[in-house]
């Protein structure tokens, strides 16, 4: 026998305590009218109850307490739903698979597209006969499971209710493999063995309620998951949205700003709306868009007069659409900094030249230290490890441990290991340069002599850049979010008549080119203008100063949170949930640093110093195109939408034993009044 | 089933309620007949087993010497020339004995049990002193049986029937105020009763209960007393109209108003249904305990007529001529 709970706990406490209820009442109520008679002798024949006062005899005359109590466990019995398995009664399995992204916020059916997708899916639940289970999977551009296989509807509708609304965008796949995970089963195979599946396919329905703004899974075998498409949303839509936009440098006018953006217009009717740009919300342009039904249109704000190193720009299209999470854009502009570089030699001229050129101080401002700071381990430790480097080069010397910056490292190697230099070999003949790679644009290394060098072997993920005949003699590698550049040969060398120049390069125009591609390059100071902009959900990485003790991402609805840093510098925020703009604060309350970073919501109130920004915007065609799709395209199978309501089971038993059970309560009531 | 009635009606009322005039001249008329001869301690109006003197024939016999000269046949002797005695039969008085039940359960009904036994036992010692029988009356709680004889004692007689009444209300209301357990020590039973009655009569006659026989310790062994003494023993099974057919329901607590026993009932139509049973059962038990022992069992209801009940009845069984 198999029992299926059809009743919350609470529930359960109130019917559990009708019997003990009835059994009390039986006592509590029986203040009997005491009646004088000529004898009892023909009563006590009557009804041989000559030990009529204890429990059991009491009970057991009453038939109608024994009745009561035989009602009362019915009802217990009929809400556990007992029933036997059987050939003909194989419960469906269901799962719900309900779309939570930022295009079901839309209002178009009452009170948004959300709701009606959960009371859709609570209908069905509610219809689940028998020995029927369900899972519910919320998904947007990730799935999750909200609720596992079941029978409890309470849990299922619970599960449902808790599904909350996002801004994210939507992918299917991630929620249909969850779907998939007992229907499909997956198969193992052993050596020398044929393929194993590894459990019982357990054939599925997968109620899919979702508005259809999603690319088709193309690559998506169904197998035994049958899918029903409840399209959520109706006919007439009318969206306007921020698909694009962005603050960019004007490349002829450094000192000028510009913002661009796109609008796109879905609906039936062209559209005139006006996009108001703020900065720091305060309105500095404002634009009139017309667009034509399901175009976009583009919109150029110019910003000469504005002072722009640092602002957070919000574009605004003032229409009261059916989606307004896209009616709003933000980006922020980050100040022109110049990259700081720290030139670690003993004595170079031509590279302490090239470095003072116009060119490089233009984007970078440069110190030369003498390697023998590199012996004072505090020092050192201050220099590089404090975040304010960007880029640090080696001249034949190296570290005792990597900076927190990115490195340019001369006839070195980084003390991680990870690199290898060859045999000191010459001359060497350049054979080849990348000249794709920014650092390498521009340059001719034809004639360039080479007394010695090493060849240069870069860690896995590196890349080789320069080639000559003793191997590579110039690659760059990642190191966490830094890059290492490690050539192999010196400028200068030592030799018994002292030093002297190990290359004609420096001769050349292309050394100090190199140089400067080198600096633009690794100090990165002018490249990004603008803060990085995520969609919700996505994660982040950050790069961040490990000189602070701790950072808060303060999001746009005020939440802290907080983040450890880490030794290397990098972290990756994944709670950006909300449209608007983080900003990154450096904290100097928060714990001692430590390996892993954790993510903890706070709302401290420290006073704290922002370092950097960044944006989340939806920037979404397919979320904001909130036309509802008539239906999908599942590996291939055309999956066709149901129209009109699909038939459900609406139950009334809930009620009925409402209304038993208070029957039996008045009975009661009025059956010990009489008395 | 409703309270008692414990109101006392006044003597001279009583008197007048228990026997009405013209129910007394009907009376009168009547007499007790016992089924068999007794010997009297008086005489009377009765042939007795005796022979003595009256003006009924019974028997010659040969003359011995000392008999009284004046009862010798001369006419015999003429004709015969020999002395003969004539006997006449001797006519005594009749021992009539009306005990009434008196427990506090003879208190219910409209009109009280004990009210309609109070009726019968007049009217039978009216019966008895109209005909110069002796007439003795006594209830379970009394020691002294009131004996009398002669119809100038009938006021006395219905006195002390008013008096037996009046005393067990007044028990039975003197026992209320300490709830409903009565001092169960001080009752008197049936059997208690019969053994008393016994001890106090050595002499033959009639006997006449009026009970109701619900004594929890059973009535046999009295009416086995009484049988012993070779009493012409009548029982008159008296029942009130509330106790034949019950009109309580619900959940109830009866409780037992001479031993304070109490029994929790919830009482349907089923329940009274079997109580209709037993109470069938009971009746048939005691009229089938009587007949098999020669016992006149007469059954009625206290809110029948005591007219109906001497002059059909009581005549059918033979008491009253």
């Amino acid at each position: 026998m198999t029992w299926i709970n059809s009743l919350s706990a609470i529930q359960w406490i109130v019917l559990l305590s009708v019997p003990p209820l009835i059994v009390a009442l039986y006592f509590l109520k029986l203040k009997r009218l005491s009646i004088d008679v000529p004898s009892t002798y023909l009563w006590r024949k009557t009804i041989e109850d000559s030990h009529v006062n204890s429990l059991w005899q009491r009970l057991r005359r009453s038939l109608l307490l024994l009745l009561q109590l035989l009602f009362v466990a019915a009802i217990i019995f009929a809400c556990l739903r007992p029933g036997w398995s059987s050939s003909q009664n194989i419960g469906q399995r269901s799962i719900l698979l309900i779309d939570n992204s930022a295009s079901m916020t839309a209002t178009d059916v009452i009170p948004n597209r959300i709701d009606v997708a959960k009371t859709k899916a609570k209908e069905i639940v509610r219809s689940m006969t028998g020995n029927d289970v369900a899972m519910v999977i919320a998904f947007s551009d990730r799935a999750d499971i909200q609720q596992g296989f079941t029978g409890d509807r309470n849990r299922l509708i619970a599960a449902i209710d808790n599904i909350p609304a996002t801004s994210r965008t939507t992918d299917l796949n991630e929620a249909m493999r969850a779907a998939a995970g007992l229907a499909n089963p997956g198969r193992v195979s052993f050596d020398g063995m044929n393929d194993i599946q590894v459990a019982e396919a357990l054939p599925a329905t997968v109620n899919l309620f979702s508005d259809g703004g999603f690319l088709s899974l193309t690559d998506f075998n169904l197998g035994n998951l049958s899918v029903r498409y409840v399209p959520i949303g109706s006919e007439k839509i009318s969206n306007v949205a921020i698909v694009a936009f962005s603050i960019l440098r004007n490349e002829e006018r450094p000192d000028e700003i510009q913002a661009y953006a796109r609008v796109a217009s879905y609906g039936e009717k062209a559209l005139e709306v006006s996009a108001s740009l703020y900065l720091d919300d305060a309105l500095i342009d404002a634009v009139n868009i017309k667009i034509e039904p399901d175009k976009e249109a583009g919109v150029t704000f110019d910003l000469a007069s504005t002072d722009t190193t640092r602002g957070v720009f919000r574009l605004v299209l003032d229409h009261d659409d059916q989606l307004l999470v896209d009616n709003t854009a933000y980006a922020v502009t980050r100040p022109v900094k110049p990259g700081n570089v720290l030139l670690v030699t003993s004595g170079n001229k031509p590279l302490e030249k090239s470095v003072e050129t116009a060119a490089v101080q233009s984007i970078a401002s440069v110190r030369i230290v003498d390697p023998s700071i590199l012996i004072d381990e505090a020092e050192s430790e201050r220099l590089f490890q404090s975040g304010d480097v960007d880029l640090v080069i080696f001249d034949q010397c190296r570290p005792q441990r990597m900076p927190s910056a990115n490195t340019l490292m001369i006839a070195a190697t980084p003390p991680t290991g990870d690199w290898s230099l060859g045999e000191v070999t010459g001359p060497v003949n350049l054979i080849d340069l990348d000249r794709t790679h920014p650092m390498m644009e521009f340059l001719e290394l034809g004639s360039v002599g080479i007394v010695e060098g090493q060849a240069v072997t870069p860690p896995e993920g590196g890349k080789v850049l320069m080639r000559a005949d003793i191997g590579s003699v110039f690659a760059i590698a990642p190191r966490g979010p830094y890059q290492d550049a490690v050539l192999g040969f010196g400028i200068v060398r030592q030799s018994d008549k002292g030093t002297e120049l190990n290359t004609d390069w420096v001769r050349k125009r292309s050394f100090p080119l190199f140089i400067y591609g080198c600096i633009d390059f690794l100090s990165g100071g002018v490249t990004q203008q603008t803060a990085i902009t995520v969609q919700p959900g996505q994660p982040i990485s950050l790069v961040l100063p490990s000189r602070f003790s701790g950072f808060n991402v303060v999001g746009p609805n005020g939440i802290k949170s907080s983040i450890e840093p880490t030794p290397g510098g990098q972290h990756v925020f994944t709670s950006a949930e909300s449209i608007g703009v983080y900003r990154v604060q450096a904290s100097s309350q928060a714990a001692a640093a430590t390996d892993n970073m954790t993510l903890t919501n706070t709302h401290s109130q420290a006073n704290n110093k922002t370092i950097d920004f960044f944006t989340s915007n939806l920037f979404s065609p397919l979320e904001s195109n909130i036309a509802t799709a008539p239906d999908l395209s599942i590996g291939g199978e055309k999956v066709a939408g149901l129209v009109g309501k699909s038939p459900t089971r609406i139950e009334y038993w809930r009620w009925l034993l409402s209304a038993g059970l208070c029957l039996v309560v008045f009975e009661w009531f009025i059956y010990h009044r009489r008395h | 089933m409703s309270d008692p009635e414990i109101e006392s009606p006044n003597t001279a009322s009583s008197t007048s309620q228990l026997l009405s005039p013209v129910w007394m001249s009907k009376l009168e008329r009547m007499e007790l007949v016992s089924r068999k001869i007794f010997r009297g301690r008086m005489k009377g109006e009765r042939r007795s087993t005796r022979k003595g003197q009256s003006v009924e024939f019974a028997d010659f016999r040969n003359y011995v010497p000392g008999d009284d000269l004046r009862f010798i046949d001369w006419n015999l002797f003429a004709r015969l020339d020999r002395l003969y005695l004539k006997l006449f039969l001797e006519e005594e008085d009749l021992h009539v004995s009306v005990i009434i039940d008196d427990t506090p359960s003879m208190h219910f009904g409209s009109p009280s049990k004990l009210w309609a036994a109070s009726q019968i036992a007049a009217s039978l010692g009216y019966i008895g002193l109209c005909r110069g029988d002796r007439v003795s009356l006594s209830s379970f709680q009394s020691t002294k049986p009131q004996v009398s004889r002669g119809r100038s004692n009938t006021s006395r007689m219905l006195s002390g029937l008013t008096e037996i009444h009046d005393a067990s209300l007044a028990s039975m209301s003197k026992s209320k105020p300490t709830g409903s357990q009565t001092n169960t020590k001080s009752l008197i039973g049936f059997n208690a009763a019969m053994k008393a009655f016994c001890s106090r009569n050595t002499g033959k006659g009639i006997i006449v209960v009026v009970s109701d026989l619900m004594d929890k310790n059973g009535y046999e062994a009295g009416l086995k007393m009484l049988l012993a003494k070779e009493l012409d023993i009548f029982v008159i099974h008296l029942l009130s109209p509330e106790e034949i057919s019950p009109t309580i329901t619900g959940d109830l607590k009866l409780v037992d108003c001479e031993d304070g026993d109490s029994r929790e009932v919830s009482i349907s139509a089923p329940m009274l249904t079997r109580y209709q049973k037993t109470l069938a059962g009971f009746i048939a038990t005691a009229r089938d305990f009587c007949q098999r022992r020669g016992i006149a069992y007469v059954y009625t209801k206290s809110d029948a007529s005591v007219e109906t009940l001497i002059e059909q009845y009581l005549r059918l069984r033979g008491l009253v001529r």
